[in-house]
């Protein structure tokens, strides 16, 4: 699984692609395609955090 | 067979129509490479006079701009061996056209009455052609791209979804050992293996490759191994066995029926053996016919208990069973004789009457 970090670099990747292609119907796929890699990181920024604060209070017991 | 032509005269004359005649610009060269005739289309393809250029050695022709190392191998090395060549590709910068790439087709030919011989030399201009077909590459190869892409991001979805569904799991298991009531915690542990067996047949269909369309038998098969390394334990080992032809069945539908078979054998695992049984098996069954698929789950326990125990029959596992059968459009018989057998049948689309008006 991508950390939030990997999943904005793809994003940003993904809307540097969309302004070069010159092709709207290609530009509204890598636009879509971005912003489901913005989604993805903002879930693995929630999931990896309540996994690793899970893990401390585990820990901590 | 051909008719001979009555006279040299008529046949320069018909050799000459053809080559004005022809769309493709060609030159007629001698054996040393001038030029005999060209064809209408040469010159004005190449924008030259027939004044320039018959009589004229072809290299020497617009200033050297047929001078061409390519041409020349074509010409002095290949033809004189193979009499013949077909397609032979040159890409040069024409003066006044640009660059171009050029289909060649030569051939030599050789007279019976005499030791004289000339070259014939076709040009075909396909720089268009090759400029639809690298921007065509082009297009698969973003495509190709951006399929590769969306399959990473697909991927991804996936293990974040399994991933959300594994978390609920956690948390439902970390309530189930700091409750102290035991009713609380058979029930936090109960919707803990529910989520667990949602996570596994989500998994499942991820691994099979997100297709449309499902292969039953290994499906089931991969799905009941890993709830039976969850499920059964040691102190009643249940023997698991799948039977299924080689059917296929839409991912919506491998949904349900992964979701069901999961329910029963949470069922049969829990509820049919609670006294130790040596040989305690249960039988998970899909065949499919030219009417209907029917799916089965049977074990040889205890069967159906005279008094209701808690979750067998009415309970929830119950509710999430008739529910699917009822989203699936099929019809559930359960018998109870040496164990339970529940059997689902789903009539095929094609094989159900048709709905009167």
């Amino acid at each position: 699984m991508r950390d939030a970090k990997d999943c904005l670099a793809r994003a940003s990747e993904m809307e540097r692609r969309a302004g070069a292609c010159g092709a709207p119907n290609l530009e509204t796929e890598l636009l879509s395609m971005a912003q489901t890699w913005r989604y993805l990181a903002q879930q693995a920024l929630w999931q990896d955090a309540f996994t690793a604060q899970t893990l401390q209070d585990s820990d901590l017991k | 067979m051909p008719r001979p032509i009555p006279g040299i005269e008529d046949a320069q004359t018909l050799a000459q129509a053809i080559v004005d005649t022809i769309h493709e610009p060609l030159l007629v060269l001698d054996s040393a490479f001038s030029v005999l005739a060209a064809s209408r289309s040469f010159y004005e393809t190449f924008k030259v006079d027939p004044e320039h250029t018959v009589g004229c050695p072809l290299y020497a022709l617009g200033d050297g701009q047929w001078d061409i190392p390519a041409l020349r191998e074509l010409l002095e090395t290949i033809i004189p061996e193979r009499v013949a060549m077909n397609g032979f590709e040159v890409n040069h910068d024409f003066p006044g056209l640009g660059r171009r790439v050029m289909l060649l087709n030569a051939r030599k030919v050789i007279y019976e009455t005499s030791a004289n011989s000339t070259i014939l030399l076709a040009f075909t201009d396909i720089t268009a052609r090759r400029a639809i077909e690298r921007e065509k590459e082009s297009l698969l190869s973003r495509t190709r791209d951006l399929l590769n892409q969306k399959e990473v991001l697909l991927q991804e979805m996936q293990h974040r979804v399994a991933n959300s569904l594994q978390i609920i799991a956690s948390i439902l298991m970390l309530k189930a050992r700091a409750v102290t009531s035991d009713e609380i915690r058979f029930h936090l542990k109960d919707a803990h293996q529910r989520v667990i067996s949602v996570a596994e047949v989500q998994s499942h269909l991820h691994a099979s490759g997100g297709v449309n369309q499902i292969e039953v038998g290994p499906y089931l098969t991969k799905l009941c191994a890993s709830l039976a390394a969850s499920m059964v334990g040691d102190s009643q080992p249940i023997a698991l066995k799948v039977v299924a032809d080689d059917a296929t069945i839409g991912s919506d539908k491998a949904v349900s029926i992964g979701l069901i078979v999961t329910e029963l054998l949470i069922n049969a695992v829990k509820y049919a053996f609670p006294v130790f049984k040596d040989d305690a098996r249960v039988t998970v069954t899909f065949a499919s016919d030219d009417e209907a698929w029917t799916l089965t789950v049977g074990d040889n326990g205890v069967g159906k208990a005279v008094k209701p125990v808690q979750g067998r029959p009415g309970g929830l596992g119950t509710v999430i069973v008739d529910a699917l059968v009822k989203q699936l459009d099929g019809q559930m018989t359960v018998a109870s004789a040496d164990g339970m057998t529940v059997m689902i049948r789903h009539p095929h689309l094609a094989a159900l009457p048709p709905v009167e008006a």
